[in-house]
């Protein structure tokens, strides 16, 4: 080989190696914004909604506590890409300062407000019927989302209660905790 | 030139991957290589301090408001009826050798606004767990665990628990646990441990034990069933530092194991750590046998997006190491 070829050959090489790394770089950012998009596609639940005509079995004060249940609707949906029916619950804190939600020794001086955590059981024709709580499902401890409500404020919860059934007939909602403080 | 080009485009793909890894390092620098207490283990047949001298007074014939007079003397405190028991006082409100806590709600509401929709938000937590999957096979854990800033303020972060979880839920979804951690209400770090929802609803709740000695020292913390199931449940003990503190009910027998970072906050803003929470030798009771957990543990949190904690886990001395700490304000 002569020097001009073997110049001429070391420049394509220096060329192929340029080829070469370019082409990593631009797979490895492609590779890299892909999986950022999809991640984040991921953790949005769809808006993809059926209205659902399944009768609410339990308004008003949940299980002897002094939260009030104003309403409810549902909807058949999607959440982190499973199929759900999804609750939204309107409540009410009605505990206060005079009469707070349990202590249990806790240091605060309570002005009423509670900590709660809701679920739902969904029924078919009378059935009870399996389906997970999915809102949060990585909240210790409750396993839902924890709720804080100021006394006498009212808000608007969603339940996302993971099942493929379309054919729901009515629901309850559960209030699986409450308590005065910030629970652990 | 365009080798220089091609050197150049990796020189800045391995300063972007080292600022990265650095920055992770730089948290877990801050971890003091204080001794580990090492994978304890509670004896066998333990028999808590408490139930001893209940048994030493019910055979004087005490009675039981006696028996409580005399051990409160002492600095121990029981149930009569379900014979939980825990050292120290379980505080009141009123008590002035607590941490201070101010409800995070009071300035904001002046008077209940029945069927009005306030103009607080609700506030929010954030957590950040490792999860034992969806196993529920153990009756206890041991673990040592630093529990690093823990950090609130006035405008962030304003509870601050970093913990470990023990329990199952009940068939109908209501939780039933018991845990024992470090909280940070008010910028005062205490030793805690807490039931909630167990089968006896007079046992749940506090017991503030008292002011941690270092946020870097790995204290150590179990939880332990001891295999007897009486007409409230089934017993379990809680130590700190091999220190028997309480004892109490679970519904289960059989129980899931999770360690915790526990944000709240009313601004929607939280305060970033300094020093991370740092578990380390973790070990889980199944069986009648202690074993290193080091297998089937898996990471979820809340989902919020953007996420404000961060977390790693790793296995080393054949165990799960976790650390947690607040990267993000929001």
């Amino acid at each position: 080989m002569n020097k001009r070829s073997r110049k001429s050959y070391l420049f394509m090489k220096s060329k192929t190696r340029v080829k070469i790394a370019a082409g990593i770089i631009i797979i490895v950012t492609a590779v890299t914004i892909l999986s950022l998009v999809v991640i984040n596609l991921a953790q949005k639940p769809s808006r993809e909604v059926l209205t659902s005509n399944a009768k609410l079995n339990n308004a008003g004060y949940l299980a002897g506590s002094k939260l009030f249940l104003v309403s409810a609707n549902a909807a058949y949906g999607v959440h982190g890409g499973q199929a759900c029916f999804i609750i939204t619950a309107t409540i009410r804190n009605d505990y206060t300062a005079q009469q707070p939600p349990p202590m249990d020794n806790s240091t605060i001086n309570s002005s009423g407000t509670a900590y709660i955590g809701l679920t739902a059981t969904l029924y078919s024709n009378n059935a009870q019927i399996s389906a997970n709580d999915i809102t949060s499902p990585g909240s210790a401890p409750l396993g839902v989302p924890q709720i804080a409500l100021a006394s006498g404020q009212t808000t608007t919860i969603e339940i996302d209660m993971a099942t493929s059934n379309r054919n729901i007939s009515s629901y309850t909602i559960d209030l699986i905790a409450v308590e005065g403080y910030s629970i652990p | 030139m365009r080798r220089k080009v091609t050197n150049c485009f990796a020189a800045i793909i391995i300063a972007v991957l080292a600022v990265v890894f650095m920055s992770n390092i730089a948290v877990h620098a801050q971890i003091n290589s204080s001794p580990s207490t090492g994978q304890w283990q509670p004896p066998a047949n333990f028999v808590n301090p408490v139930a001893i001298k209940v048994a030493e007074y019910k055979a004087m014939n005490m009675s039981d408001d006696q028996i409580t007079a005399a051990l409160t003397a002492q600095g121990m405190g029981w149930d009569p009826i379900t014979g939980a028991a825990w050292m120290g006082v379980l505080i009141a409100p009123t008590e002035t050798n607590a941490p201070q806590v101010v409800d995070p709600f009071a300035e904001n509401i002046t008077a209940p606004v029945s069927s009005q929709t306030s103009s607080v938000s609700p506030q929010t937590n954030v957590e950040a767990d490792v999860l034992m999957g969806s196993s529920y096979n153990y009756m206890g854990f041991g673990v040592d665990m630093s529990c690093g800033s823990v950090a609130t303020s006035s405008t962030g972060t304003n509870t601050h628990y970093v913990t470990t979880h023990i329990g199952k839920a009940y068939s109908d979804g209501t939780p039933c646990w018991t845990e024992v951690g470090v909280c940070n209400y008010d910028g005062g770090l205490w030793f805690y441990t807490y039931e909630g929802n167990t089968p006896v609803p007079g046992e749940s709740g506090w017991q503030y034990v008292c002011a941690i000695n270092s946020e870097t020292y790995q204290n150590a913390y179990c939880i332990q069933l001891n295999g007897v199931q009486d007409q409230y449940g089934w017993q379990y003990n809680i130590y700190i530092n091999e220190q028997w503190e309480r004892s109490g009910h679970l519904q289960a027998q059989l129980n899931s194991v999770n360690f915790a970072d526990e944000i709240f906050s009313t601004t929607g803003s939280y305060t970033i750590d300094s020093i991370n929470a740092h578990w380390v030798n973790s070990e889980l009771y199944s069986n009648g046998v202690w074993n290193d957990w080091n297998s089937g543990a898996s990471f979820q949190n809340s989902g919020n997006n953007p996420m404000p904690l961060s977390y790693d886990d790793y296995i080393y001395s054949n165990c799960y190491v976790y650390d947690a700490w607040t990267s993000q304000t929001t």
